[in-house]
């Protein structure tokens, strides 16, 4: 069986063709709408949660703060 | 002791390490990538390419910056200084990208003594900077560093990119502390920058969220978006490395470009913010609305010689985002420089070193 030959496969025109149609269905994809609703949406929700629980983070971190603002250990 | 803000801070510098990390890798994967595709054409691998070409020296560093100085080629006369800044997204040595690839070496040549802001990683500190910090602060500190070294002489600006857009800020609040400007592909009114103008439309981005949470604008993500505007570039990129191996120059143009690429530092979390809002969103620069450190950004304050260079295929701040800027300033000398090139092309292609550099060069000589 002959070894693969990568630069005389891409040296013909069928693979430039199967490059440019493998490009344009990247580029589609990705710029698909409702692909970028998606992906903004799950990003923002992503987000959210991590604000979220940095919020809560800090909350829970308050009273323990408040205590070393009042002793003067909170420098 | 307020240690869970520690641990954030920690966070953040740890974040700056991986970012390093990262950058190292990315060259050391591209040098392998292409010595496996020369390797299928027969040929020996390329040397090892490093990032700055040109050999510099480094005069100062601050917190925010490293301000490095590129000595004039000319032996004796006073050389006539230049301060390049440079985009907080990407790396200045785009503009000394190999030994026979370097804007800075053919400024060097033209007898201008080159210095430049290569900006740190922020760290802790990035979500508290603003713009203010850059623009009235280490900008115009540099300017006066610069100044100092050559007996008071004031230096010519080049900012390129969103460093175009930072030294225009500068220039308009601060025109007595430069001689000259000139704009490498610089936005002005965002909203006609195209592609990257849709991305962060307000209805579907929001930087704050994005800000509370991250602290500082990670590189991989800021690059992430400027992949989306072309998905297919690293594939068609990856095919034509494999197929033009056999050219060493090609490989090595190909590599050190790709590991600038990949070589960035955290975009300051406080910068980022106004960034986008004020600035991709709400256009405040060319509305004449911009404050920074609670006062105004007038353009029309800009009254030094100012040279717009315009990429005319430029997709990352498209033609008329650049052009805005020319009837809002108050220079008597200002002048559009369009060149048939892309964004990346203006300072890493070797038509433009050999066509449009040498035009720009002649431009600083005259003005400065």
């Amino acid at each position: 069986m002959a070894p693969f030959d990568f630069l005389s496969i891409a040296a013909t025109p069928m693979f430039s063709a199967w490059q440019r149609a493998a490009a344009e269905m990247m580029t589609a994809a990705a710029r698909d709408p409702r692909l970028m609703k998606l992906s903004a949406g799950m990003m923002r929700s992503q987000l959210l949660w991590g604000r979220a629980f940095n919020n809560a983070w800090q909350a829970s971190w308050a009273p323990i703060d408040a205590l070393a603002d009042r002793d003067g250990s909170n420098v | 002791m307020q240690s869970h803000n520690e641990w954030r801070d920690i966070g953040l510098k740890l974040a700056d390490a991986f970012d390093e990390m990262v950058a190292h890798g990315a060259r050391a994967r591209l040098h392998a990538q292409a010595a496996f595709a020369r390797l299928m054409h027969g040929k020996e691998p390329i040397e090892y390419v490093r990032g700055p070409a040109t050999p510099h020296h480094l005069i100062h560093e601050g917190p925010l910056a490293r301000l490095l100085h590129y000595p004039s080629a000319r032996a004796g006369g006073s050389a006539k200084p230049i301060l390049l800044v440079a985009s907080l997204i990407n790396k200045y040595y785009v503009m000394d990208l190999l030994s026979d690839l370097s804007v800075i070496a053919l400024l060097n040549r033209r007898g201008f003594d080159v210095y430049v802001l290569d900006w740190k990683a922020p760290g802790a500190a990035g979500p508290s900077l603003a713009f203010t910090d850059y623009v009235d602060g280490v900008i115009p500190a540099a300017a006066r560093m610069v100044g100092g070294k050559h007996g008071g002489a004031l230096p010519a600006v080049i900012g390129y990119c969103m460093g175009g857009t930072l030294s225009v800020m500068f220039a308009a609040r601060h025109p007595d502390k430069l001689r000259a400007l000139c704009l490498l592909g610089t936005p002005v009114e965002f909203g006609l920058s195209g592609a990257l103008a849709k991305l962060t439309d307000r209805r579907s981005f929001d930087a704050d969220l994005l800000m509370d949470v991250l602290g500082n604008m990670p590189p991989a993500m800021m690059q992430s978006g400027f992949k989306m505007l072309n998905p297919a570039d690293a594939f068609n990129k990856l095919i034509s490395l494999m197929r033009d191996a056999a050219d060493g120059e090609r490989v090595r143009h190909f590599v050190a470009l790709e590991s600038w690429l990949d070589d960035n530092v955290a975009f300051p979390g406080g910068v980022y913010r106004d960034y986008i809002r004020a600035l991709y969103q709400d256009d405040k620069l060319c509305k004449r609305t911009m404050t920074i450190g609670g006062t105004a950004v007038d353009l029309a304050k800009l009254t030094v010689p100012l040279l717009n260079v315009i990429a005319l295929r430029d997709h990352i701040c498209a033609p008329p985002a650049s052009r805005a800027l020319m009837p809002l300033v108050g220079s008597k000398v200002a002048e559009i420089m369009e060149f048939d090139t892309g964004h990346i092309g203006l300072t890493a292609s070797r038509r433009s070193l050999a066509e449009l550099w040498p035009r720009i060069a002649d431009w600083m000589e005259l003005r400065t």
